[in-house]
């Protein structure tokens, strides 16, 4: 398929300006040469970290911005990572599309894989081939009326599709192709669009951000946003009408009129609509039962985290917090205190794994990373300290069997999200450890792998559930 | 005058080749661009006498697989002599005819010193694996990891082949020959020794933190050999 020059940005690959530290890190080809566009994906890339400098949980985004010389679109694709050391931490690919290569990539290719390929090399390619796509891009929907610039909430589970569809549609509609941070946790919105960003998909990472994003967001967009059906077989009637539909993914300002006949021929699509508005509805069914007490909740619990949890729970989704009651989220993080209190250290201590990090020596050159596997033990042990056991803190447990039992609800909250927000809760050291020893996660008999579903499903609750508090 | 005087210096050369008193140093090296006739030649067409006449004689039923002790000392370097000899000057048919049949010989002879040159040259890139303490089952065990057994088992492999490869004594083309014909075994044997691709790619995806160890390191070395483009060669096809 298609090669194309590249920028990146990130704190891994080395180079001998920025050492591993941030920087652009490759500039190929013609972005060598090219001042407006490195300005361009500078100002990209510093426009996403919150005020702390945080950005994590999720996964992938997909952004970019116009070539000032009207000469292309620089694609900008974000992935989440893992540094040197290991620690969380993201890098942007900024993916130089020339004239009309950007419908291209979007609609047949899969930009997001090639530059994920590309996360780990030494040394960066001349160029980065963009491997085709792996299923056909389907649109998605989120019609809004609002003035620009315009501020979404980014999803992971939706945002990457949503963007690429908006940007086809741009294309196909022959409209000026917009400036979208792909994902951002910035809490300076004014100042993001004083950058020249027309849309903009935030993560926020703080309360500042957070309510910095309320004040932005429009009211309409928790009531119009709809997933729309999966994509089309391309031999279904249905298909032939797809693609002016990517025009109602379209914020105001880069939208064309519809004729009233095309949206009268559109029927199945409002059909398609409406079983996706019955399916949210089941949806909104299931969330209710999780209120229900936590013993009926937990085998529903078990089965939609279980599966994800092992190896895969290094890079939790985002999630908006939820309005769930506190006593349902007291009962979900008591479930997880269970689930911990089972987990016995001396079966981790006996593991293969953790025997040959501590006996097994390794060349110097790999000395940090055996420090670094034998840190992910210490911090696996550490976690289940902090639900169940440990000298001289708080931890959970007390909370639960002890005289803590009696604090109130919302307090009792506000101090467990304190304690499980000391540090990270599991994943970061969980991928460490499958790197080092990916035999133990193949097994389901596994300890290690048992330790880190359960410590991954943990992540996940206070995610879900305490993240106004951690 | 010049083709004289080379002429003359060839003569010498075979003279103390013969005498063997020159071993020591070797004698000039003829001109391959070319070449000229001299008693060389004519003892390949059957017209000299003495030592040259005898060797050149030799060659008309030569066992290339145990050579005569006459050509079994010569040195290479006096064989290259041989080789790079003209046809005798004014030649009858029959001694062109006797020439053309020992040249072929010579040109048989010279193709498998060729090959056993080749061949020794496997020795050199064995060396470093020459006296390589045996590899001791370890973490993880063979039951483990089937690309750890299948590295230990080439590794203890190539070792022992580098500590039988013959080491070269003398540059005669007795013995020349003899060692490659062990060459040949040993290399036969190497090539049976080559891991599969997916040895290693199964430590460094499932047993990473074994390929940082010195252990690993040394196996991975064994597999870097099979990579190595002269053993690529020699195994491609077998």
């Amino acid at each position: 398929m298609t090669t194309l020059d590249f920028f990146l940005y990130d704190n891994r690959t080395w180079s001998p300006r920025w050492g591993r530290d941030w920087g652009l890190k490759a500039a190929t080809g013609a972005l060598a040469e090219r001042a407006d566009l490195k300005r361009a994906f500078d100002q990209y890339c510093g426009a996403m970290r919150s005020g702390q400098g945080q950005l994590h949980g999720f996964g992938e985004a997909i952004g970019g911005v116009r070539s000032p010389r009207r000469d292309g679109y620089l694609l900008c694709v974000t992935l989440e990572c893992a540094d040197p050391y290991g620690r969380r931490s993201w890098a942007v690919f900024g993916l130089w599309c020339p004239g009309s290569a950007l419908e291209q990539i979007l609609s047949a290719g899969d930009p997001i894989g090639s530059a994920r390929a590309l996360l780990g090399t030494e040394t960066p390619p001349s160029g980065i081939e963009i491997l085709p796509a792996k299923t056909p891009t389907g649109p998605l929907q989120r019609r809004r009326a609002s003035a620009d610039p315009v501020f979404f909430r980014f999803d992971p589970r939706s945002t990457v599709r949503e963007v690429t569809a908006l940007l086809l549609a741009a294309i196909q509609g022959g409209a000026l192709l917009p400036n979208v941070l792909g994902v951002t946790a910035t809490s300076r919105l004014a100042a993001v669009a004083q950058a020249g960003f027309e849309i903009a998909y935030c993560l926020p990472m703080d309360d500042q951000a957070e309510r910095a994003l309320a004040r932005v967001l429009s009211p309409q967009e928790h009531e119009v946003e709809e997933p729309c059906p999966p994509p089309a077989d391309p031999t279904s009637p249905l298909a032939d009408q797809q693609p002016r539909r990517h025009e109602a993914a379209l914020p105001r300002q880069f939208e064309r009129s519809e004729p009233r006949s095309v949206i009268v021929t559109l029927w199945p699509l409002w059909l398609a609509a409406g079983i996706v508005v019955f399916g949210g509805l089941f949806l909104l069914l299931g969330d209710l039962r999780n209120d229900a007490p936590a013993g009926s909740r937990e085998s529903a619990l078990l089965a939609e985290e279980g599966g994800s949890a092992s190896g895969e729970a290094s890079l939790p989704q985002a999630q908006v917090p939820e309005k769930r009651s506190t006593e349902a989220v007291l009962d979900e993080v008591g479930e997880r205190l269970r689930e911990c209190k089972a987990l016995a250290p001396e079966d981790l201590r006996t593991s293969p794994g953790f025997k040959v990090a501590e006996t097994v020596a390794v060349l110097p050159e790999f000395q940090e990373r055996r420090i670094r596997v034998q840190q992910a033990y210490t911090a696996l042990f550490e976690i289940r300290d902090r639900m169940v056991k440990r000298h001289g803190s708080s931890y959970v447990a007390y909370y639960y069997d002890e005289d803590g039992k009696g604090t109130p609800g919302e307090e009792k909250l506000q101090r467990i999200g304190k304690i499980l927000g000391e540090a990270p809760l599991g994943s970061e050291h969980c991928a460490a450890l499958k790197e080092a020893f990916g035999f133990e996660f193949e097994s389901r008999n596994s300890v290690v792998r048992r330790w880190c579903d359960t410590l991954g499903r943990l992540e996940k609750t206070a995610r879900r559930g305490l993240s106004s508090s951690l | 005058m010049r083709r004289e005087g080379r002429h003359l210096a060839l003569s010498l050369a075979v003279l103390f080749s013969m005498s063997e008193s020159f071993a020591g140093s070797p004698p000039a090296k003829p001109d391959a661009s070319a070449p000229v006739a001299s008693p060389i030649s004519d003892a390949l067409c059957g017209r000299a006498k003495g030592r040259p006449m005898k060797r050149a004689a030799a060659l008309d039923d030569l066992d290339l697989d145990a050579l005569p002790p006459d050509w079994g000392a010569m040195k290479d370097e006096t064989f290259q002599l041989w080789l790079a000899a003209e046809i005798c000057s004014e030649p009858s048919e029959e001694q062109a005819a006797r020439y053309t049949a020992r040249r072929r010989m010579l040109e048989e002879l010279g193709r498998r010193l060729e090959r056993a040159k080749l061949t020794e040259q496997i020795g050199t890139i064995l060396k470093p694996f020459r006296g390589w303490r045996s590899v001791s089952e370890e973490w993880p065990s063979g039951s483990e990891c089937g690309g750890c057994a299948e590295l230990r088992s080439s590794t203890t492999r190539v070792v022992d082949i580098a500590s039988r490869w013959p080491v070269q004594m003398s540059s005669t083309l007795g013995a020349l020959l003899k060692n490659a014909i062990q060459h040949e075994d040993l290399i036969a044997e190497l090539c049976a020794a080559k891991p599969s691709p997916s040895a290693r790619a199964e430590i460094e995806g499932k047993f990473q933190y074994y390929s940082w160890t010195s252990s690993a390191a040394r196996l991975f070395q064994v597999a870097a050999l099979f990579e190595n483009p002269q053993i690529v060669a020699e195994c491609r096809g077998r």
